[in-house]
């Protein structure tokens, strides 16, 4: 919708509020410098749907005038005025530095904290210095407070130093420093930090912990144990996290034998400190220096956990779970009536596998309800052998759902091979269900064999589709000696997705073999569009000449997306031959077709493709120019690419 | 041959979005719809759009994003892929506490200002209506709520939805028993006509009161042009718009809400960083956002 600057101007200065909040929208997408005085002026206004606009406005318009004119409002007697004001100087500041930075020198203490915060969203290097000043000089606390904070926030090193000696401030402007030094995350910050860490005060020293912790650096380490066995045991458990955080747990075990005592301990007791970064971070620590106590008091930590919102935290519980491998305290917990506790047991007994888990999840199977029946049939599918052979197949005569009938058919089949067992498993390709029917199918052609083979056979004269389509499917992918002539007589079938399958079944066994060419091709005259896309399929990935007469032929098809198929595929097959021919359906084609032509044009290249898309330029159609373009670029830049070459 | 097994039977590979299709199809949709799709959703695209390409059977994502720009059904298939990518599970009388708010609180005091002004029009608009089981809701409530003197009353709900198909399937009006799973027993009895065994229609008093049409929420343009409301009830709809276009949207509701009026959103959706314009009012298990006068 277009409009004239000064009704935008108009709507801005009239009294009626969805006027003005109109007149802030359209400056807004206009991007309106003129604007900027009139928005600021209806940020003060007291409708906030008006403040709203114009707040938005000014944050796209942005630029030195919008800061020049935002800054004075800082002053304001009206704090929601100078939240917004600076919320959005936050956002725009760094379009007019010089102007914040003239701001430091203020002599308004309230104005210098403002100007200190806004620089610290600017990002700009040209800010450190100007803040360093006022962290070692003001004599305002909350000043040099607020100044730590920008210099953090800007996450540049230069600053390591001042913070540094800002150390030497009152307790209020360390806890900034440490943040601030936290996020610059370089060298030269863990080393200020290491050396606060000896002579700070309880609390700093939590926070210096805190942050040693997330920037993971390895040589604050020894410095963190020397503080452990001083420290009370808020703050040791706090050290603990950090260590683990820093060294991983695979660290861990590099540690002596009376190191690792000492720390299993105190993970233990971190296990029940109330923050769960903390119980995290003894959960993985334990994970390796564990054993039956540390696996019983992980699973109890973990009863608490809530499934639905805890999900990360019990996968933590899983592999920790697993790195201290199978004992008493997991079998326990799988015969637990708590389904956190049994279903954690299961998938830790099922990844830690061995005859023992496999055979305690076997024997549990019967007592637990459907969803963990699931769950261990699940895992006995990816961790058992052949001792859970019996099992399976129990439970395929057995049990009714469909879950657990997968498993226990892919372990059959996919899994074992077990040719014995192939009558119970051809009695799933008769399923009402069609992923219990599909898994059968993959599973039976994953035994294989001459039974299998004549199973399928026999199906191809069946009533019923499906079984048809299944058997065409089986045979290809059997692909047994005689299977070509099996699958020359499904072409003939009455149902086109059989006939679909059948062409995918030759090509499958054969792509290379010319009888299959001359095989396909009478698809092309099929009534299905379906069937007649696939042998374009097929034509497409044949690498013999006779081929493209066939794509010539198919060029002239009724349906559109075989047409789009056979151009591409001419396109890849790179023949300046075949380019007048397919020009030959331009008049007749969609936009569709033309534009998958001239994408072949520039895939196909040469004298005769490049005139063409000349001429394709004067095209009344916009997208079909742009296309054009682009192909002619393409092969402007190949042929550049062969010159150089 | 009903089941959808044989389609899944093929040689082909599964089919796989790449990065640049996806940013292909990221890009078309949220230029069309103003939906945006990010990164860590490529693969619930990939999900959801699988069978749009088997039911047209195409070979790659790519070839669907021509379709939808070339192919002659092209209109057709981009109402079907809003629907797919806008797919939400709702259902009548979804969350009660605010349905309960709407009817106790927020009706209740609107009907009695009105009244005092001599004013008898009431105007809500569902923005994002899907299969229109929320108007349908909306109009159940004010019946009960207006009781006999609804015929004395001017009451329109607008509905609107981005897909025509959804905006068809809630004219028709017939639900299944699932969609009913949270409304009571007496009210299915009282506005609904089983017509067959689980299947079961609005009656003609409930359609009366809607007025559906489709509408696209990242246009500005086109909702200002929806009559301006008492209440705008838009759930579990936003959350589908990067911050920008939350923004707007919220913006337009705003600038459409007459002053007084109010808006439901989702229970679990926030205006926090996108609007400080309303005032949130804090009911027992909702939150409504009111525009003050």
């Amino acid at each position: 919708m277009h409009q004239d600057k000064n009704e935008i101007m108009q709507l801005l200065k009239s009294e009626d509020q969805s006027e003005q909040r109109e007149g802030a929208f359209l400056a807004r997408d206009m991007k309106l410098v003129e604007a900027v005085p009139y928005l600021v002026g209806l940020l003060q206004s007291r409708s906030i749907g008006v403040q709203e606009a114009a707040d938005m406005a000014l944050r796209k318009i942005g630029g030195g005038p919008s800061v020049s004119a935002l800054i004075p409002l800082l002053a304001s007697d009206s704090p929601p005025v100078r939240n917004l004001s600076m919320d959005i100087l936050r956002h725009i500041g760094h379009q007019d530095i010089d102007a914040l930075l003239r701001l430091l020198k203020s002599e308004d203490t309230d104005l210098r904290i403002f100007s200190a915060d806004i620089l610290g969203s600017t990002r700009s290097y040209l800010a450190v210095a100007p803040l360093c000043e006022l962290l070692l000089k003001d004599p305002e606390v909350n000043v040099r407070y607020q100044a730590a904070v920008s210099l953090g926030d800007l996450g540049r090193s230069g600053a390591t130093e001042c913070l540094k000696r800002a150390f030497s401030d009152e307790e209020w402007v360390q806890y900034a420093v440490v943040e601030a030094l936290s996020k610059l995350r370089d060298e030269s910050s863990v080393k200020v930090l290491i050396q606060a860490l000896g002579n700070s005060s309880e609390l700093v020293c939590s926070m210096i912990v805190d942050a040693l912790g997330e920037m993971g650096d390895i040589k604050s380490v020894p410095m963190l144990l020397k503080r452990i066995e001083d420290s009370p045991a808020t703050l040791r458990n706090k050290i603990v996290k950090a260590v683990i955080n820093i060294l991983g747990g695979k660290a861990l075990t590099f540690l002596s034998n009376k190191e690792k005592e000492k720390l299993h301990d105190y993970l233990l007791a971190a296990l029940k400190d109330d923050e769960t970064d903390i119980q995290d971070a003894a959960i993985l620590g334990l994970g390796y220096v564990g054993g039956a106590r540390a696996s019983r008091s992980i699973l109890n930590t973990a009863a608490l956990m809530d499934p639905d919102y805890e999900e990360d935290r019990l996968q933590k519980v899983h592999e920790s779970l697993v790195s201290i491998g199978y004992n008493q305290s997991l079998v326990e917990g799988l015969i637990s009536e708590d389904e956190t506790l049994a279903s954690l047991a299961i998938h830790a007994l099922g990844s830690i596998g061995g005859k023992e888990a496999i055979n305690d999840l076997i024997s549990s199977f019967a007592l637990k309800n459907r969803d963990q029946q699931r769950e261990i049939a699940h895992m006995l599918h990816d961790c058992a052998g052949r001792e859970a052979r019996d099992f399976f197949l129990t439970t395929l005569q057995q049990h009714q759902d469909g879950d657990v009938l997968k498993y226990g058919i892919s372990f059959i089949g996919v899994k074992l091979r077990d040719e014995e067992s192939i009558p119970v498993l051809l009695r799933f390709l008769e399923h009402p269900w069609d992923d219990v029917k599909k898994t059968a199918l993959e599973a039976v052609l994953s035994t294989g064999g001459g039974t299998v083979l004549r199973h399928f056979q026999d199906m191809l004269s069946s009533t019923d589709t499906i079984k048809r389509v299944m058997a065409v499917y089986a045979i290809g992918r059997l692909g047994a000696d005689n299977s070509m002539e099996t699958l020359a007589e499904a072409l003939n079938d009455e149902a086109y997705e059989v006939r679909k399958i059948a062409l995918e079944a030759m090509g499958h066994i054969s792509p290379e073999d010319k009888n299959v060419l001359h095989l396909v091709v009478k698809g092309l005259q099929d009534e299905n569009r379906e069937v007649r896309r696939s042998v374009v399929d097929l034509l497409d990935e044949c690498p013999y000449p006779e081929s493209h007469s066939y794509l010539l032929k198919a060029l002239h098809d009724p349906d559109e997306w075989v047409r789009v198929r056979v151009v591409e595929a001419l396109g890849r097959k790179k023949i300046q031959d075949n380019i007048p021919e397919m020009l030959s359906l331009w008049e007749r084609s969609s936009q569709l077709v033309k534009i998958k032509i001239v994408e072949a044009l520039g895939i196909i290249g040469g004298q005769t493709a490049f005139r063409s898309l000349l001429d394709i330029l004067d095209d009344p159609d916009q997208e079909i120019q742009d296309a054009a373009e682009t192909a002619l670029d393409k092969l402007q830049e190949q042929n550049m690419e062969q010159g150089q070459e | 041959m009903n089941s959808p097994f044989p389609k899944n039977i093929t040689f082909k590979k599964e089919l796989k979005i790449n990065d640049q299709e996806f940013k292909q199809l990221r890009d078309f949709i949220y230029e069309k719809s103003g939906i945006y799709i990010g990164d860590n959703r490529k693969y619930l695209l990939e999900n959801r759009l699988g069978n749009r390409l088997k039911a047209h059977n195409l070979k790659s994502f790519g070839e669907y994003f021509y379709f939808l720009r070339y192919d002659a059904q092209r209109n057709e298939e981009l109402t079907k892929l809003f629907e797919v990518i806008t797919t939400n599970e709702t259902s009548f009388f979804r969350n009660p506490p605010q349905i309960k708010v709407f009817q106790e609180q927020i009706l209740r005091d609107l009907v009695k200002t009105k009244k005092a002004k001599g004013d008898k029009r009431i105007h809500v608009w569902s923005a994002g209506c899907s299969t229109g089981e929320e108007p349908y809701t909306l109009s159940i409530v004010l019946h009960e709520a207006m009781n006999y003197e609804m015929s004395s009353w001017k009451i329109k709900i607008s509905a609107h939805d981005l897909s025509n198909a959804v905006l068809s399937a809630a004219k028709r009006g017939i639900y299944s028993h699932y969609a009913l799973r949270s409304t009571p027993p007496e009210i299915v009895k009282k506005y609904f006509l089983e017509e067959s065994p689980g299947m079961f229609r609005v009656q003609d008093k409930v359609k009366e009161l809607v007025h559906f049409g489709q509408i696209n929420l990242s246009d500005r343009f086109q909702l200002k042009k929806v009559e301006r409301s008492d209440v705008i009830f838009c759930r579990n709809v936003i959350i589908y718009f990067d911050e920008d276009m939350k923004k707007n949207v919220i913006n337009s509701f705003y600038d459409n809400l007459l002053p007084g009026g109010y808006m439901f959103i989702g229970h679990s959706e926030s205006l926090h960083n996108i609007s400080r314009a309303f005032k949130p009012m804090h009911y027992p298990g909702s939150i409504v956002y009111l525009k003050e006068k």
